[in-house]
């Protein structure tokens, strides 16, 4: 076949790997490493509950983490399906976290912020229309310094 | 030296890569990811870039990002001290964005050049509206001129006036949030039922249907405009200080209505609303370019942000003679930012020299993404059991203009991509400009998309005046002017023609590119930038006569522009082209083996 001796060039190859098969373009599989560090942390837990008497629960975690050790490196598609799992359940844990703590955020914060811009008489957005004034355009007083560009600011 | 440039994290995430000053690499994450404006981490336009370059471990020298975060996150949180406690909703949505990425900048861009295996010696942070201006400047033919940029926002500027001289930039004057000629349009976009950040261009299109008659409300109770063409909204119309929403309720008062449901039908009403606020925003840049002019007393304007991309307002820009010349920047909206960023460094930052020739700019047609060789493109083919035939030589340009002649329509991938909104010739799909029923056809059953929209003619560069008013180069499409009147029918009376007719009317003797109000969005082509496309339309004008085609990015809705031969090959598959160009190759629709494909591939595209 052609494509077989067609050896891509560097740019090619960077953006378009179309000659390697589509299985090895998805998501590489955890490596051996990743896998046997999660068992062992897993693991420690499991003992540590069993440690303390929580029979059940300990024994739940060496299950769970044994299966989840086993697909991760024998069946890759249930594994895939349960990462999907994790990662929407953490995804949807983080959302609840998020709200629980920023929506205090915002009224605490923000409200206070706004007490004391209006009784400074301040108004940083400059929304009223000011007929009288002749142009609206301001100065830059931008700084062009190499230090400057280094700044996130 | 060798410089990156990025932009990520709001829309349109890209990366160009400059090395001595000169253009390498340009090209948008969304043709590589396949998700249209994508705005995450540009991780795959870094790639490319750098494997363009041929840069490998300890060769990249500095790494510029194309605004200030922090000062960005600054403003955003000064905007919720000024709504609070409204704005819950859009502090929601954004705050999570802020924590996970956009507050660790550096942070994502080293572990983002670690996964392409480089490592940068130094990251700068230029500001948004100065890579904007630099941008434009840079690359220009003008050794001095005048910069206007206007966008929606970046940290707080929303319009800057600036001084470039030689490889120098000086901000002059700012405009600031919340006050923006960008988020004014967005918020009109919004209100008459197109996406923002998306769906301005469709606004645009859609005023020349409607008539003007919003103008006086605008100007008396959406905003107070000074001479000098500086102006303040009034904040009470507008939603996107404080909510997920651009427009408020007192909007719906102004406008005779509530905002209209995307999708539903286009009344009168939308089209009156995008006439107004078209003429509201020329009248904004004629006078922001007047004063620009009467503050820098330069003879040549540069322009870039998002704004810049009103090609109908450049039109008229260029017409009212205020400078002698004006650039406009191809990559005008935030993907731009990303060439900005980079030139900014190498002239800015590193101090080095620039030189002009008042002639020709140095975005070499804006042709600046990936190409593929015929060699690959006829592996790939072949591997996939596509029938092609290789076409060499002259006869490749003829083969592809007799079938335009024969009103087919034809998808063209050759070259570089282009980087940038436009397609101009390399990743386009064309066709005969003079057939009557092609605007049709193209819209509804190649692109999918809505049946007023406009296409483009591409001329021969030495041609355009022959169809076009317009006595200069418009090679990157962002200049609107009128058709010849030679070669205009005549309207129909003065009486109202019901808007589906006035799609389908014949208006001149190059149908499918002349708009409803006898204007056209001109890409000249010359050969010194493009000759493959020059030569294409140059074999259809010695068959025809005519030296004009149209030209319309290849995608379908809601879909990036193609980038590899494998998206142009599934883009033609899934839609109603006759044939397929891919470099040397010519392929049919008829010859094809049936296509394998997810029979619900359009819901994988958000319409935009």
């Amino acid at each position: 076949m052609m494509s077989k001796q067609y050896i891509q060039n560097k740019v090619s190859e960077a953006i378009w790997p179309w000659q390697r098969p589509a299985s090895e373009q998805g998501k590489a599989q955890p490596t051996w490493l990743f896998s046997l560090v999660t068992l062992s942390i897993a693991w420690a837990i499991g003992c540590f509950l069993f440690f303390y008497g929580h029979l059940t629960i300990a024994l739940l975690a060496f299950c769970i983490s044994t299966f989840v050790f086993i697909a991760s490196r024998f069946f890759p598609k249930i594994y895939a399906a349960i990462e999907l799992i994790f990662q929407k359940f953490s995804a949807f844990v983080g959302k609840i976290l998020t709200w629980i703590l920023l929506v205090p955020f915002f009224y605490i914060c923000f409200s206070i912020g706004k007490i004391a811009q209006i009784l400074k008489r301040k108004d940083p957005m400059h929304r009223t229309i000011e007929p009288d004034t002749v142009s609206y355009w301001q100065s830059c007083d931008k700084r062009s310094s190499v230090e400057d560009y280094k700044r996130q600011f | 030296m060798n410089i990156l440039g990025i932009s990520a994290y709001y829309h349109d995430s890209a990366a160009v890569l400059v090395q001595d000053g000169r253009i390498v690499a340009a090209a948008q994450e969304e043709r590589f990811t396949r998700i249209k404006h994508d705005h995450d981490f540009p991780l795959l336009a870094i790639r490319y870039c750098l494997a363009e370059g041929g840069i490998s471990e300890g060769e990249l020298d500095a790494v510029t990002f194309y605004d200030k975060p922090i000062l960005k996150f600054a403003r955003i949180m000064e905007t919720y001290f000024s709504t609070a406690p409204k704005g819950l909703a859009s502090f929601m949505k954004a705050m999570p964005l802020w924590i996970k990425q956009k507050l660790w900048i550096p942070y994502n861009i080293e572990k983002g050049l670690a996964r392409c295996g480089v490592g940068s010696k130094q990251i700068y942070f230029a500001e948004h509206h100065e890579s904007h201006a630099a941008s434009s400047f840079y690359p220009s033919p003008f050794e001095e001129a005048a910069v206007l940029t206007m966008d929606g926002v970046g940290e707080w500027a929303t319009s800057t006036i600036a001084i470039g001289r030689k490889n120098r930039i000086e901000m002059v004057k700012e405009l600031c949030f919340p006050h923006s000629l960008g988020l004014l349009y967005s918020a009109i976009t919004y209100f008459t039922g197109f996406r923002v950040n998306s769906g301005e261009y469709k606004l645009m299109g859609l005023a020349p249907y409607g008539s003007p008659k919003y103008v006086d409300k605008i100007y008396k109770h959406l905003l107070d405009l000074k001479a000098d063409g500086s102006f303040r909204l009034n904040m009470e119309y507008f939603g996107y200080m404080q909510s997920l929403k651009m427009t408020t309720s007192l909007m719906e008062e102004l406008f005779d209505g509530p905002p209209r449901t995307p999708e539903s039908p286009i009344t009168s009403r939308e089209m009156d609303i995008a006439a107004s606020i078209q003429v509201v925003t020329e009248e904004i840049v004629i006078r922001m370019a007047r004063y620009t002019k009467e503050l820098t007393g330069m003879k040549y304007l540069c322009l870039s942000g998002g704004v810049a991309l009103n090609c109908v307002a450049n039109g008229r820009l260029l017409r009212e003679n205020i400078f002698e010349d004006i650039y406009i920047q191809p990559a005008s909206g935030d993907a731009g930012g990303a060439l900005g960023a980079a030139l900014l460094t190498w002239h800015q930052i590193e101090n080095q020299p620039r030189t002009s020739n008042l002639k020709k700019d140095t975005m070499q047609g804006s042709y600046l993404g990936p190409s593929f060789p015929d060699d690959e493109i006829g592996a790939f083919l072949a591997a996939n059991n596509y029938v092609a035939t290789k076409i060499d030589g002259d006869d490749w340009s003829r083969e592809i203009a007799k079938r335009m002649a024969d009103e087919k329509v034809i998808g063209l991938f050759q070259g570089r991509m282009e980087f940038g909104p436009r397609a101009l010739g390399c990743r386009s799909i064309i066709g005969d400009a003079r057939s009557t029923d092609m605007q049709s056809t193209m819209n509804l059953k190649i692109k999918y998309r809505e049946s007023f929209r406009p296409f483009a003619p591409s001329c021969l560069e030495e041609k355009a005046g022959d169809y076009f008013d317009i006595d200069r180069p418009s090679p990157y499409m962002l200049i609107v002017a009128d058709v010849k009147k030679e070669r205009c029918l005549t309207d129909s009376d003065g009486k109202t023609v019901p808007f589906d007719e006035q799609i389908n009317q014949l208006r001149s003797d190059i149908p499918a590119v002349t708009h409803v109000d006898y204007s056209a969005r001109i890409q000249t082509v010359s050969p010194d930038t493009n000759k493959g496309y020059y030569d294409i339309i140059k074999a259809f004008y010695e068959l025809t006569g005519y030296a004009v085609i149209i030209n319309t990015s290849f995608n379908v809705r809601g879909e990036p522009i193609v980038c590899t031969p494998e998206d142009a090959y599934r883009c033609f598959m899934r839609t109603e082209m006759d044939c397929l160009v891919l470099g040397s190759y010519l392929l049919e629709k008829s010859e094809q083996p049936e296509f394998d494909d997810d029979v619900n591939w359009r819901d994988n595209y958000t319409l935009d």
